[in-house]
């Protein structure tokens, strides 16, 4: 489904991203992980053609199609949703604001009608006539979810969910992953958070100063304790 | 390492985890729905009443303020919604203004067909100035629509074969049945109601909800899917639209046309009335034209420092009401509605 094939990506001078390689198949749950400045939101940022940073070389191909030299909103139109870092909500836009942005006709064409998302995050449907900055942590995750599933996507990249989550709402999101992993979704899941991705994740790539240094299954991984110790100091 | 999903207690604690003070939070609500609909009754009591209570000159300054709110509301639907300051509106509304006098007075045309060209012209000088700016934004979108305006003036001053040049355009447009004051500020009334509500519609439509998207965050409307600069093009052209149909509105109300409205001045004071009113709150548009056109006509009846007042004003103003006179009000009423739940 998504393919990054020896993908070089810089800040300016500062190369960030180096010939980094990896899929994500239709149905699965894919892990990347790293520490601090490894570059990993840098990753899904230039799978989504944000600039900066600058793609030097390499691909990014969705079901078999070139994304590089997309705009965002092409390669977003494609189906793939982004649950950004930080959520990103619309601090002015209320939550059903949020959800019917996209036009009725769009609306339409989407599997993700309101009520079906009120019905997967209910904690929502209560809050619908709150704005973006009243909501609470998990709240927001929650409707940053709900706003890239409103675009109909087949791959959601998901940059640090769990990022500031109570764990019980960690829980809660990691539920919800799993659930769109049997709806058939495929899933990048970006993450600090180790105890979380293994949690849902099939498989993991671990990102260590812009190279992909491991790839394994999670079960592998999860008894892998010198790996887990060398990249991810745990 | 935390056990597996599967091995966790069951999730029913994930209510109780957020009853947090977000739980026991309702959005303010700054008016009942019917405190909301009996102010809506007494506004159009008040306005339906001018023309019996107050006949001549001051309504004339209700019209005016009515045709200047339109001008007012169609620059906040960019400013207040889009987030793009224009100061090339009051050159699309005299654009406006300019076909239809030169339709009717020279071409001696029907005032209802020169009505539809004016709009047609300033949607088309909409979608101009659009296409150069919408790339821009922040002080270099101003500048751009400035420099835009300051173009149209221009050819406005030195076009005298079709633009009469500083003597202008002079001629009754407004068709005879308008003649009579009452009968033309209902007229009036009744058209820039419908436009208002039009605008409101707008507004509040999930394009409207795009372009308060694109105002928060244009990178992350783009990672949604929405393309950007198409959506502020049609925010633009739909804006230029609306200042033109006020333009045309002026035609009929002045009877008069010269450089000076499509000057800076006329784009700027349109934007004072937003500003004053309350940007992103549409109907602050009306109020800011109100209070504008009232000390302008009524101060400088007093004194002739009447711009002094003016200016004193918008300092006030921007001290302690930033958020205008209607986001103020807004504020006030938030404030007590929730002292008076707590």
């Amino acid at each position: 489904m998504l393919e990054i094939t020896n993908l070089h990506a810089a800040y300016g001078d500062a190369q960030v991203l180096r010939g980094v390689s990896m899929r994500v198949d239709k149905g699965r749950i894919v892990a990347l992980l790293g520490r601090n400045g490894m570059g990993k939101t840098t990753l899904i940022r230039s799978v989504m053609g944000m600039t900066p940073p600058h793609v030097r070389q390499g691909s990014v191909t969705f079901q078999g199609q070139e994304l590089r030299g997309l705009r965002p909103h092409e390669i977003a139109q494609r189906h793939i949703g982004l649950v950004p870092q930080g959520r990103r909500l619309f601090a002015s836009l209320t939550v059903t604001e949020h959800l019917t942005m996209l036009g009725r006709a769009a609306r339409h064409r989407s599997q993700w009608s309101v009520a079906r998302l009120f019905e997967l995050f209910p904690r929502l449907g209560e809050r619908r006539q709150h704005r973006g900055h009243q909501l609470s942590g998990g709240e927001r995750q929650m409707l940053a979810v709900a706003r890239a599933l409103t675009q109909n996507p087949e791959l959601l990249l998901m940059d640090e969910p769990s990022e500031g989550l109570a764990p019980v709402m960690v829980q809660h999101l990691e539920r919800t992953v799993l659930e769109l992993r049997q709806l058939g979704y495929a899933i990048l899941l970006v993450e600090q958070n180790l105890y979380s991705a293994l949690a849902v994740a099939d498989e993991a790539y671990i990102l260590e100063t812009g190279s992909i240094v491991h790839h394994a299954p999670v079960d592998a991984l999860r008894h892998d304790r010198p790996t887990m110790h060398r990249f991810l100091g745990v | 390492m935390r056990p597996p999903l599967s091995m966790r207690e069951p999730l029913e604690e994930v209510g109780d985890a957020l009853a947090d003070d977000a739980l026991t939070r309702t959005p303010p609500r700054v008016m009942s729905s019917r405190a909301r609909l009996i102010v809506a009754i007494a506004c159009v009591a008040l306005l339906v009443a001018v023309p019996f209570v107050v006949p001549g000159y001051k309504t004339s300054l209700v019209i005016e303020t009515l045709i200047f709110a339109t001008l007012a509301m169609s620059i906040d639907l960019l400013a207040g919604y889009a987030g793009r300051v224009s100061l090339g509106h009051g050159a699309i509304f005299g654009i406006a203004t300019y076909v239809v006098l030169y339709h009717v007075t020279t071409g001696g045309g029907s005032p209802w067909v020169a009505m539809l060209l004016g709009v047609a012209a300033a949607t088309v000088a909409a979608v101009v100035f659009a296409l150069l700016a919408i790339r821009t934004s922040g002080v270099y979108f101003l500048l751009l629509t400035l420099a835009l305006g300051m173009i149209v003036w221009g050819m406005c001053l030195r076009w005298t074969s079709v633009t009469g040049g500083e003597n202008g355009l002079r001629g009754t447009v407004a068709p005879a049945w308008l003649a009579a004051q009452p009968v033309f500020y209902f007229f009036i009334l009744i058209a820039t109601s419908l436009m208002t509500w039009l605008m409101w519609r707008f507004a509040h439509s999930p394009f409207g909800l795009t372009l308060q998207g694109i105002r928060e965050s244009e990178s992350r409307m783009r990672t949604l899917g929405y393309n950007v600069p198409l959506h502020l093009f049609i925010g633009f052209t739909v804006s230029g639209f609306f200042a033109g149909l006020a333009g045309t509105l002026y035609a009929f109300f002045n009877s008069f046309v010269s450089p000076s409205t499509v000057a800076l001045a006329q784009s700027v004071e349109g934007l004072l009335m937003v500003i004053v009113g309350g940007v992103g709150t549409l109907f602050g548009g009306l109020v800011g034209a109100a209070v504008i056109i009232a000390l302008e006509n009524l101060v400088s009846f007093y004194t002739e420092r009447w711009p002094m007042v003016l200016g004193f004003m918008f300092i006030v103003t921007m001290i302690f009401a930033p958020e205008g006179l209607l986001g103020f009000a807004r504020t006030l009423l938030a404030r007590r509605g929730a002292e008076h739940r707590s």
